[in-house]
């Protein structure tokens, strides 16, 4: 039984040693704000200084004519909008689907929706990359999009779980009355069901927000045109054109701090679901 | 069964058409240009006897695996232990330790590879004011698999995986913990008695799940170090990304794709396998 006084000195310590690990995690992304707002010659300068002395916002005036970067967000931004919608669409009915009904082999094909997040999706680029290119659709964002509207892209097994864990949850008591009420099995889960899923499915859409503009393998196979790329693989060319110099690096790490903020803020306005998506689940890297 | 219509569908033109089409390939020479033409087991008989770079691949990939992956999973279940104590502001260090995970790949590495940077780095500086040796970090040979692995730490230890392990905590009783301290257990007697035994399942989920990940890590390989210096992080999904679309070689990169696909499976069930012997799992 610890004395008061040794406890505090525990709890401090704890504290301490808290907060001294997120001050280094956080340093890195800390260290690129300040410097993304010093003036070039400040930028070079040894010792490092933490705070600028005098702030410019010149790399983040500069950076809009020096690469197409309104393009890029742009872009994200749609594939992001339309991937979120279908892996929506598409996985909260699976997840409905093996939630609320009985069907031959429901419990195998529910262990083979959680392997495919195990599985390594390399495996299946090179056929998938040769059937949208037969397909005409290489360079357009369709390969992107697509296979998230079949639940099958991205994070897709994730979502179809979180979906069913949730759906699992609602008595079967609440369908019943509907359908002695007169209503199908879609408008039970559209009117009844669905408006009581909130939670889940904004883990979900903010999961997958999280993913698809962050991914950077599937853009990097099925995009070619530099005008077509999300921010991610827009970021990766501005470094390899800057081939080593350091130039440009304010405006490299604005470049940076912009493709960041929309996830911060994300993260912020709704840090609870994201925690409950990795927490029900256990199933992310 | 309606509502599952698209996950089939998705399925088979998304999982299962490829994974048998990939098996195929892998059985014959195909560049885009011409027919695929069946060379029965030669992309495989190249693979582990003459390509040498698949073998380095390999290796370097298996020691990334060896070290990070035990190195990240005790660091983010300790981390978890840190924070499980429930101090003012504690959700707010939570909230930083995840950030990293959730940024794009790439925006963190460009966020590193300023600290990297043997001559204007932040981490050589701050080794420097305290009189510490200082690195090359990436741009050695001898360091870059330490750069990435710090990497790595840095962007996941806090992640999903602590959080995972951070429920598991919250769901063992306190009573036990009362019990074992009556008994006289001391803090780390209790962890040991207690708290490892009860969290062996989620131990095990981690493991066997971060082991996936790292055995298929790219984006730091083909954005921060470019596999390089000397190709020791010629990660095994990078080389096999060079051999599909850059130079082509689309039957032999299947093979090296299906290599890859039954390594993982096999760790895989070894671990389960394993699991039998060290993981308590829950009777019901």
């Amino acid at each position: 039984m610890a004395r008061p006084r040794t406890r505090d000195l525990v709890t401090g310590g704890i504290w301490l040693t808290a907060a001294l690990i997120a001050f280094a995690i956080i340093a890195p992304a800390l260290w690129a704000l300040t410097a993304s707002l010093k003036p070039p010659a400040e930028l070079l300068r040894f010792p490092p200084q933490w705070l600028p002395r005098s702030v410019t916002f010149h790399a983040y005036a500069d950076v809009w004519s020096l690469v197409p970067l309104a393009r890029w967000i742009e872009n994200s931004v749609v594939i992001t909008f339309l991937g979120t919608f279908g892996n929506l669409v598409s996985c909260t009915l699976v997840g409905y689907g093996f939630a609320r009904f009985r069907f031959p082999y429901r419990d195998a094909l529910f262990m083979v929706v959680l392997s495919t997040l195990m599985l390594p999706k390399i495996v299946t680029l090179i056929p998938i990359f040769l059937m949208f290119k037969r397909l005409g659709w290489v360079d357009t964002f369709l390969p992107l999009i697509v296979p998230q509207w079949v639940a099958a892209g991205g994070e897709s097994g994730l979502y179809i779980f979180i979906a069913r864990q949730f759906f699992r949850t609602i008595p079967m008591a609440l369908s019943e009355a509907a359908h002695i009420d007169g209503c199908s099995e879609l408008m039970v889960f559209a009117r009844v069901i669905l408006p009581l899923a909130k939670p889940p499915l904004a883990t979900v859409v903010l999961l997958s927000i999280v993913w698809n503009w962050g991914d950077f393998l599937t853009p990097l196979v099925f995009i070619n045109s530099q005008e077509k790329f999300p921010i991610a693989l827009g970021l990766q060319l501005f470094k390899d054109d800057m081939l080593g110099s350091t130039k440009l690096m304010s405006e490299l790490l604005a470049v940076t701090i912009i493709s960041i903020v929309p996830i911060v803020v994300l993260f912020f306005l709704a840090e609870r679901y994201f925690v409950t998506g990795s927490i029900t689940t256990g199933l992310r890297g | 069964m309606i509502f599952i219509s698209p996950w089939l569908l998705g399925f088979s033109v998304f999982w299962l058409w490829p994974l048998g089409y990939s098996l195929y390939l892998s059985f014959t020479d195909y560049n885009l240009a011409q027919a695929a033409k069946f060379v029965g087991v030669a992309n495989y008989a190249h693979m582990f006897f003459e390509d040498f770079t698949f073998w380095h691949s390999l290796r370097v990939t298996t020691v990334l695996v060896g070290l990070y992956v035990p190195l990240s999973v005790v660091g983010s279940l300790l981390l978890a232990v840190l924070t499980n104590r429930e101090v003012r502001g504690m959700r707010t260090f939570r909230a930083a330790y995840f950030l990293p995970s959730m940024i794009p790949m790439v925006a963190a590495v460009m966020l590193w590879l300023w600290i990297f940077s043997p001559r204007f780095g932040l981490l050589n500086f701050y080794l420097r004011s305290l009189g510490l040796p200082t690195s090359e970090w990436i741009a050695s040979p001898r360091t870059v698999t330490l750069s990435v692995i710090i990497f790595l730490l840095w962007l996941s230890v806090g992640g999903p995986r602590m959080m995972i392990f951070l429920a598991g905590l919250k769901d063992i009783p306190v009573e036990l913990y009362e019990v074992a301290r009556i008994d006289g257990a001391g803090p780390l007697h209790q962890f040991l008695k207690v708290t490892l035994p009860l969290l062996s399942p989620v131990l095990f989920l981690n493991l066997v799940i971060a082991i996936i990940y790292t055995f298929q890590v790219f984006v730091v390989a083909y954005s921060l170090t470019q596999g390089g210096p000397l190709n020791m992080t010629l990660y095994y999904v990078l080389y096999l990304y060079r051999n599909a679309f850059q130079f082509l070689k689309i039957g032999y990169a299947s093979a090296i794709a299906w290599v890859l696909f039954l390594v993982i499976l096999a760790i895989t069930a070894g671990q389960f396998w394993l699991s039998r012997r060290w993981v308590h799992f829950e009777r019901e």
